[in-house]
C-alpha cells in the first residue's frame, strides 16, 4: 500500500491518507468512479469531525480503523483500500451535509462504506499479488524497536510483559495465575494491563519503524 | 481496578462478550449478529477500545500456537488482512520468542511444593493486600494493646510476673533412689527366670515371692 504520512494532526499519531491531490498511486481502488482526493476537500472532513485539530486527527483514525475492521470481517481481502475510498467519498460529500446532516458522523461512514462494499462484491475478482517485503530485514529492524521500546518501559511494566509473555501453553497459564495471584488482581485484569502495556509497545515499536525506514 | 469496570470483562454493559467480538474479528458472526456489532463498533468508544485490545489478543494467541485449527484458518484468511495486523502479529511472534525462554526457567525452578503452598495461599486469597493491611492492623492492635496493659495497669503486671516466676522455679521432683534392697531383688527375679527357662520342670518346687507373679512364669513355660 503507497500510504503515506501527510501531516501529523495530534503530534503522536501521523494522519496517512494514500490518496490526496498530487501524489501518485500505486494501488489503485477496486471501488468504482475514483477520484483523487483534494486536500481542501480532505480538511474540510476534518473540521467536519471535530473543530480542534488533534481531535479531528484521532476521530479520523478510529473511524478508519473501525471500517477496516468491518470489511476484514466481511472478508474483503482489501479492507484498507476500501476504508480510504469510503474516507475520500464522504470527504467529498461534507460540503453538501456539513449543515444538514444530524447524528453521529461515524455512522454515515458507515452507510457510504456499505455502498462501496456492495460496489466492490460486484466486481470480479482479482488476485492479489503478495506485498515483496523483506521479511528478515523488517524482522531485525523490529528486533532493534522491540528493544528500545522495551527499555522505554518502566520496570513494573517491563516484567510484567516479561513474565505475561513466558512460558508455553498450560506452563503459560499457570505462570499467569501465579502473576494475578502475586499481583492482587484477578486473571482478566492481569490481561487487560498486559494488553495496555503491548499496546504503548505495539505504537512505539510503530513509530521506531517509521523512523529507521525515514 | 475493579472487574466491572474492566473493558475486557466477559459479558458488559454493550452486551457484547469478549468471544463475540472475537468471532467477529474472524469474521466468524452469523448474519444477524454481525450487522449489530458494525453498528455498535461504529458509534461506541467503548467497544472499539476493546476490540483493539482483542485484535492484539488473537494476534497474541496465534503467535503462541493456542487457536483451534479453525481459528488458525479464519485468522490467516480474514484477519491477517491488513498491513498494520501483520505487524501486531510479528511484534506478537517476537514478544513470544524472546520471553517464553526466560519464563519456562522461572516457573522450572520453582518447586512442586511452593506451587501447590501457593496454590492454596490464593485460593484462600490470603495475598490480597486487604489481607495484608488486615493482619498487619491486628499485630499492631495486639502490640499496643499488650504495652497499654503493662503501662498502664502495673499491678496486673505485677500478678502476672508473680504467677508466672514461681511456676518456672519448681524443680522436678529427683528420681526414686536404686537401693541396695530393690537391686537385689531385681536380681533375684533375673535368676529365677533364668532357672525357669532352662530347668523348666523343676520350678514348681519355688516358692513364690510376694512381689513376683510366679504361678503366670509357670504356666508360660508348661505351654
Amino acid at each position: 500500500m503507497a500510504a503515506r504520512v501527510t501531516r501529523d494532526l495530534t503530534g503522536e499519531t501521523p494522519v496517512s491518507h494514500p490518496k490526496l491531490v498530487g501524489h501518485q498511486i500505486a494501488d489503485m481502488s477496486p471501488a468504482k468512479n475514483f477520484q483523487f482526493l483534494k486536500q481542501e476537500d480532505f480538511d474540510r472532513l476534518l473540521t467536519w469531525l471535530d473543530s480542534d485539530h488533534n481531535d479531528a486527527g484521532l476521530a479520523y483514525e478510529r473511524i478508519r480503523w473501525r471500517l477496516i475492521a468491518i470489511l476484514a470481517s466481511r472478508g474483503c481481502a482489501v479492507p484498507e483500500e476500501l476504508a480510504d475510498e469510503t474516507i475520500d467519498r464522504v470527504a467529498r460529500r461534507v460540503a453538501d451535509i456539513r449543515d444538514t446532516y444530524v447524528g453521529d458522523k461515524a455512522i454515515y461512514f458507515l452507510g457510504v462504506m456499505n455502498n462501496v462494499h456492495h460496489e466492490y462484491l460486484k466486481r470480479p475478482t482479482m488476485a492479489r499479488p503478495p506485498d515483496a517485503v523483506d521479511d528478515v530485514e523488517i524482522k531485525e529492524k523490529t528486533h532493534l524497536c522491540l528493544d528500545k521500546c522495551l527499555d522505554k518501559l518502566t520496570a513494573n511494566s517491563r516484567r510484567m510483559i516479561e513474565r505475561y509473555y513466558a512460558a508455553d501453553k498450560q506452563a503459560k497459564i499457570d505462570l499467569r495465575k501465579q502473576l494475578a495471584a502475586e499481583s492482587g488482581v484477578s486473571l482478566n485484569t492481569l490481561r487487560l494491563r498486559a494488553l495496555r502495556i503491548r499496546e504503548k509497545l505495539q505504537a512505539c515499536i510503530e513509530q521506531c519503524l517509521q523512523t529507521e525506514v525515514l | 481496578m475493579t472487574d466491572m469496570a474492566n473493558p475486557l470483562n466477559s459479558v458488559i454493559s454493550d452486551g457484547f462478550s469478549d468471544e463475540t467480538i472475537r468471532r467477529f474479528l474472524l469474521g466468524n458472526l452469523s448474519a444477524s449478529e454481525q450487522p449489530l456489532l458494525e453498528q455498535r463498533l461504529m458509534s461506541d468508544i467503548g467497544l472499539d477500545a476493546r476490540a483493539r485490545l482483542i485484535e492484539l489478543d488473537l494476534a497474541d494467541d496465534y503467535a503462541c500456537g493456542r487457536l483451534t485449527t479453525s481459528d488458525r484458518r479464519l485468522f490467516e484468511q480474514r484477519f491477517l488482512v491488513t498491513a498494520d495486523r501483520q505487524r501486531k502479529l510479528r511484534v506478537s511472534e517476537l514478544l513470544h520468542d524472546r520471553f517464553s525462554f526466560a519464563g519456562a526457567t522461572e516457573l522450572a525452578a520453582r518447586p512442586e511444593t511452593d506451587r501447590g503452598g501457593n496454590r492454596l495461599w490464593h485460593f484462600f486469597g490470603l495475598n490480597r493486600r486487604a489481607w495484608r493491611i488486615a493482619f498487619g492492623a491486628l499485630i499492631l492492635l495486639i502490640l499496643f494493646g499488650t504495652v497499654l496493659l503493662v503501662v498502664k495497669e502495673p499491678r496486673l503486671a505485677e500478678r502476672i510476673t508473680k504467677k508466672i516466676i514461681p511456676r518456672r522455679s519448681i524443680r522436678p521432683a529427683p528420681r526414686a533412689k536404686l537401693t541396695i534392697r530393690t537391686m537385689f531383688r531385681v536380681r533375684s527375679i533375673h535368676q529365677l527366670l533364668l532357672q525357669c527357662r532352662f530347668m523348666t520342670q523343676q520350678c514348681d518346687h519355688l516358692k513364690p515371692l510376694p512381689y513376683f507373679p510366679l504361678h503366670l512364669i509357670r504356666a508360660r513355660y508348661r505351654r
